[in-house]
């Protein structure tokens, strides 16, 4: 409800916006700063007021304190309440030095930088503690030490004057002019209002900049990509605490004085609605909103009696700016870059030779040595070796003593069943887990528990399973946050643009552009556009040209053809062998079986957390124990077991059901029937669609198209708790139990739904009475169950509001065979005693084919094949389903 | 030291009930609720309002414990509705939005209601009568050592909530939903369970608690004013930080730790006493920062 009412009062406001934004946006950007600039040149001379003109040096004293606020909440998006703190710290510097109060008179020149390093030295006492471990801690630390500040300021009589405040204090002077009078004062700060501004675009569009990007998009990635957290959220914290300090010294030489009002809650609040309301992110929003900020304040002072409800009116305004218009007045724009493609493409190895006039010529950009395909792709030395390796999650153990080494220059493919421990494997590697045992050696360094930012910048480089792009940037930045570190510019030459600095940064400009057109050319041509206009399978190419951009020897991919097309499948199935001929080493996860078998030189397979098998493509596809990995151990399957049951109308029906997650479509038109009394089970291999299609009965996923009948009702778009209370119950994939309530109380909450005392009472006595162990740990935390007795647990949850049909999301996952074996007795045993409806999603084929009636078998969001179990057990379409052709 | 342990046990009552609302939120939405300081401020407004009711000149015209009684109640009442709609018009919308957004909402309305009681009291604060509800003849003697009805009250009253809160959360339906929510919210869903409903009652029970904490604050200190939630507010999430956040037991425990620490600290620099919190805060964060009783939660990736 709420939603839907915001979305559209937003929407009302966007467009009411939208003819200004369509004029405005013709303007080229140069000249709307032009214009701009303009503008405050002409006008105190327009106005010829005093008061206007002192008005219009407010103004630029917020430019300077918002674009400082901008650097941490704006563009590292992370919520500092302090630096009002080091504002007060860097006005109280200057007065303190500038005044009768110590009796010193040191000048405005020779204070700003003292007063700049004391704002810094204070944020680097705040900041370090507080941003070392975690970013959500920072408001509640800076919001104390302001408070602290705040009591100093009234306290510390000898040195603030308390109350008073301190006046009298030294005027700025330019080359022995003393700066006086309003105007000169309105020049001389927008100069500085200038200067700072550039400083802050010059910071945005940087290495730095986009690493702080990476931290407010997405700090795991951005650590990936070799940024160090810690640090660099420090960097933009004191480069904040620089800012404002220098505000506050400017304030200070302004006023020429200091008082405590200066510094209070309410202004802190209307610097962040400067922010907001202009455009968080973007330097010049913050310009427009402090104009804008600054005449709403003159504006209320027309109506006397509205002097009162200042700040309230202020705080109103930013909550419903935040709500309904997010992105401010003026919204941050995606970066266009210098180097066209052209240029990119034109500095490759031929025209490197060959020499061009002018400072901006492509042969100034340097290539990477390209491997010379002649003697390329020779498997060589060891790369990268993994011993022992092992971690556990709440006494799960995702991955279990895996020893492993891949070679230079091969493509090692790792497959294994749905939580086997792939992708916790990748997570180890890349320093993301630290694992509980075993070690990671690349080349000769010891990764093992290094961080992400340092096992990328030894040359590990990985894209992730669920794209993780920085949606704020734009496509070129994206894949440009790869060279972080080889990248040599820090903040103060990234201010100053050295020449170095320009031209590194167009070295990872041309090849980031050519990382993109490894791809294809289309993808390049929208490099300045943001990422999110891309398509899923463009902004899944973005992060491996990312990767690339890294330049490492060992690239990680993560399910890389997931949610791409047929052809699209094909393509980059060529592309990841290009990628090992120009020279890298690869290992992949895919569940895609014909792109792993296609390119993989090796294959390990991996279940249960341990390596299972390990050889060539055409070994694994062979080999007994992995089919019996995916398909489970060829189980009989007796038909006399299995009367037919369908008959009537099902109790269960899909038709047509479409599904997915934003843009990425799942499931492409299901259609299931499942009768009352039978077991159905949906067979497929990972990322087939099998849990959405669970997660879209449950309600959990809103089906897109089609419609989904229970017991002759359409329930595609009840609720949940609905869906629950008219007999539909879920064991979820991974059991999730609730690690911290107790056995007792984890049935309890399966009964959620039902005010029927008598069955929650019988649910739990079912229960424990169908597995004893958990009588014996009713009162344990659930956390400290084994796999086993949780998914038990998971079981007894599920039926106690007796349902008539149970939905089980892989079952078997994690479990020992004899569990597993236990498992699937349990099930067969509720359908028989219990009479309840099963609907099975599972890997293990063979077994659960053995206690189905029926089956259905999904592919890429697809029914492929249904039929009666036992016939179905034999289809060659489910081997082929699951471990391709 | 009787009297420094009588009043670290008040300071920390208050505290405590203070930060269990921080922590329950945190704990479900990992928000840092700004807004609370003031809905605790606005409970010891509503009781202040209901005294007044009761007042006529210097006399009572009610029993003084049934006064007391309605205070509580109805600013728990008030509170309730109040954090439910905050949560409803001012968090809901922005719940898939990015980190900074909800925070900055939060801070907004927390600065919106201050100035809107701020402007309405004419920034004044309002004076609570304890010597008329909790008069002087009532305080307890142990030993030699006075202790004053109001600290009683104060430390009565909390007591009876925390056990209320403890069963509520331990044995209710709607308890146990609140935990398991907070585990794993979609899990909590599969059951049926309405994660809306949930994340409201979290806020409406946390307001409760801010409610009673404000009324009594009232009575501690004599007088409410728009200001209060801020400072006390400050302390109170420190408290819930401290016990490790999202922990219901860490948060009076943090409170209490925190309490005795300023009564502790103010014996040798009374000037300082809220420097403490912020020290202990900063301490806190370089060599535990999951808090005391809370655990480091793994990354999702």
């Amino acid at each position: 409800m709420a939603e839907s009412f915001n979305a559209r009062a937003g929407g009302f406001l966007a467009r009411g916006l939208a003819p200004v934004t369509r004029v405005t946006s013709r303007i080229p950007i140069q000249f709307r700063y032009a214009i701009f600039a303009l503008g405050v040149v002409v006008f105190p001379l327009l106005v010829q007021s005093s008061y206007w003109t002192r008005v219009g040096v407010t103004v630029a004293v917020y430019v300077i304190l918002g674009n400082g606020l901008n650097i941490i909440a704006g563009i590292t998006g992370l919520l500092d309440m302090g630096f009002i703190a080091f504002y007060a710290i860097g006005a109280y510097s200057y007065a303190i030095l500038n005044s009768a109060q110590l009796g010193i008179h040191l000048g405005f020149w020779p204070s700003l930088p003292i007063c700049v390093v004391i704002a810094v030295i204070f944020g680097a006492i705040i900041g370090i503690p507080s941003l070392r471990v975690r970013g959500d801690y920072l408001a509640i630390v800076t919001l104390g030490f302001f408070y602290i500040v705040q009591r100093l300021i009234l306290n510390l009589d000898g040195l603030t004057n308390g109350p008073d405040g301190i006046s009298g204090v030294t005027r700025p002077s330019l080359f022995g002019f003393v700066i006086k009078t309003p105007i000169q004062y309105y020049y001389f700060y927008w100069i500085f209002a200038a200067a700072v501004f550039f400083i802050s675009v010059r910071l945005l569009y940087s290495r730095t900049g986009r690493a702080w990007a990476g931290i407010r998009d997405d700090e795991i990635t951005a650590s990936s990509m070799g940024v160090n957290l810690p640090r660099y959220r420090v960097f933009s914290f004191l480069t904040t605490a620089a800012i404002v300090g220098l505000a506050g010294a400017m304030l200070a030489a302004f006023q020429a004085g200091v008082f405590d009002k200066n510094f209070s809650l309410d202004e802190l609040v209307a610097v962040y609605l400067i922010l907001i309301l202009g455009g968080s992110g973007n330097p010049a929003g913050v310009a427009v909103g402090a104009l804008a900020y600054t005449f709403l304040g003159e504006f209320l002072r027309y109506f006397p009696s509205l002097v009162q409800w200042r700040m309230a009116i202020l705080s109103l305004i930013l909550l419903v700016v935040i709500i309904l218009l997010p992105q401010g007045l003026l919204r941050a724009r995606a970066r266009k870059s210098i180097t066209s493609i052209d240029e990119a493409m034109g500095a490759a190895p031929s025209a490197l030779s060959s020499t061009s006039e002018g400072a901006d010529a492509p042969s100034i950009i340097p290539l990477r040595e390209k491997t010379d395909p002649a003697h390329a792709p020779k498997i060589g030395d060891v790369l990268l070796s993994v011993k022992g390796l092992s971690k556990s999650f709440g006494g799960v153990v995702a991955v279990d003593d895996v020893t492993l080494e891949v070679r230079e220059g091969e493509i090692l493919g790792v497959i294994g069943p749905n939580g086997a421990g792939k992708t916790t494997l990748f997570n180890l590697i890349t320093g993301i887990y630290k694992p509980d045992s075993g070690t990671v050696t690349y080349r000769d360094d010891d990764l093992t528990g290094s961080s992400p930012d340092r096992v990328a910048s030894r040359g590990l480089a990985r894209t992730f399973q669920n794209i993780r792009v920085f949606p704020q940037l734009s496509v070129l930045d994206n894949v440009m946050a790869g060279a972080h570190p080889w990248l040599k510019a820090g903040i103060f030459r990234s201010i100053a643009r050295t020449g170095a600095v320009n031209q590194e940064e167009r070295v990872a400009e041309a090849e980031g552009i050519r990382n993109l057109t490894f791809f294809n050319r289309a993808v390049a041509d929208r490099k300045d556009d943001y990422v999110t206009a891309l398509s899923y399978a463009d902004r899944r190419r973005v992060e491996i040209a990312r990767a690339m951009t890294l330049r490492p020897n060992l690239l990680l991919l993560d399910e890389p053809a997931a949610g791409m097309n047929p052809s699209e499948v094909g393509e980059i199935t060529r592309q990841i062998k290009e990628l090992r001929d120009s020279g890298y080493t690869v290992i992949l996860v895919e569940h895609q079986m014909p792109v792993v078998m296609n390119v993989s030189d090796r294959i390990i397979v991996v279940n249960k957390g341990q390596v299972l098998a390990e050889g060539t493509p055409k070994e694994m596809q062979a080999h007994p124990k992995v089919i019996a990995a995916y398909l489970g151990e060829q189980e009989d399957c007796e038909v006399a077991s299995k009367p037919s049951l369908v008959a009537g109308s099902p109790l269960l029906s899909l038709k047509g059901v479409e599904a997915g997650y934003g843009p990425i479509k799942v499931l492409k038109g299901l259609d299931i029937d499942v009768y009352s009394g039978e077991i159905v089970t949906l067979l497929g291999a990972n990322a087939a669609g099998k849990s959405t299609t669970i997660k879209t009965i449950m309600g959990n996923v809103r089906a897109g198209a089609g419609t989904i009948e229970f017991d002759g009702q359409r329930i595609e778009a009840w609720p949940t708790g609905r869906i629950v209370s008219s007999g539909v119950a879920l064991v979820p994939e991974g059991r999730r139990v609730f690690p911290m309530l107790s056995v007792l109380d984890n049935l309890k909450i399966g009964g959620y739904t039902t005010s029927d005392q008598a069955m929650i009472k019988r649910g739990i006595e079912r229960a424990f009475e169908q597995f004893p162990i958990l009588y014996e740990r009713r009162d344990q935390k659930a956390a400290t169950l084994s796999g086993g007795e949780q998914q038990m647990l998971a079981i007894g949850r599920a039926l106690m509001t007796e349902p008539r049909l149970l939905c089980l999301d892989e079952p078997s996952m994690g479990l020992s065979p004899i569990l597993v074996q236990q498992v699937f007795q349990i099930i067969q045993k509720i359908n028989k005693d219990l009479g309840t409806t099963i609907f099975m999603v599972e890997q293990n084929a063979s077994m659960a084919l053995s206690i189905a009636h029926r089956g259905y078998v999904l592919q890429t969001g697809r029914i492929v094949a249904a039929d009666e179990a036992c016939n179905l057990a034999g289809d060659a379409a489910i081997r082929e389903a699951y471990l391709g052709g | 030291m009787t009297q420094h342990v009588v009043n670290a046990l008040t300071l920390g009552s208050v505290y405590a009930l203070f930060a269990l609302g921080y922590s329950m939120v945190y704990g479900i939405l990992t928000m840092l609720n700004f807004a609370h300081g003031e809905v605790f401020m606005i409970g010891g407004f509503v009781g202040y309002l209901v005294q007044q009711q009761f007042l006529q000149g210097d006399q009572l015209t009610a029993n003084p414990i049934l006064i007391i009684a309605m205070m509580l109640l109805i600013a728990m009442v008030v509170c309730g509705a109040l954090a439910v709609s905050i949560e409803f018009f001012a968090y809901r919308p922005l719940r898939n939005a990015a980190r900074l957004a909800p925070l900055i909402s939060a801070l907004a309305m927390s600065i919106l209601l201050r100035n809107v009681v701020g402007v309405l009291t004419k920034f004044r604060a309002a004076p609570v009568r304890t010597d008329l509800l909790l008069p002087d003849s009532w305080a307890l003697h142990i030993g030699d050592v006075t202790v004053s009805a109001s600290r009683v009250v104060v430390v009565v009253v909390t007591i009876i909530t925390l056990i209320g809160l403890e069963i509520f959360m331990g044995r209710s339906k709607m308890g146990k939903a609140m935990r398991a929510t907070a585990q794993d919210r979609e899990a909590a869903s599969f059951m049926g369970i309405s994660v809306n409903r949930v994340i409201s009652t979290t806020f409406l029970v946390g307001a409760m608690l801010a409610g009673i904490g404000g009324v009594l604050t009232g009575l501690y200190y004599t007088q409410v004013d728009f200001a209060m939630g801020f400072g006390l507010g400050m302390k109170a999430f420190t408290a819930a930080v401290l016990g490790g956040i999202g922990n219901l037991r860490g948060a009076v425990l943090g409170a209490l730790i925190l309490a005795s620490a300023e009564t502790v600290g103010a014996m040798y620099i009374p000037a300082y006493r809220d420097v403490i919190a912020f020290g202990l805060l900063i301490v806190l964060l370089l060599f535990r920062p999951a808090g005391l009783l809370g655990k480091q939660i793994p990354v999702k990736v």
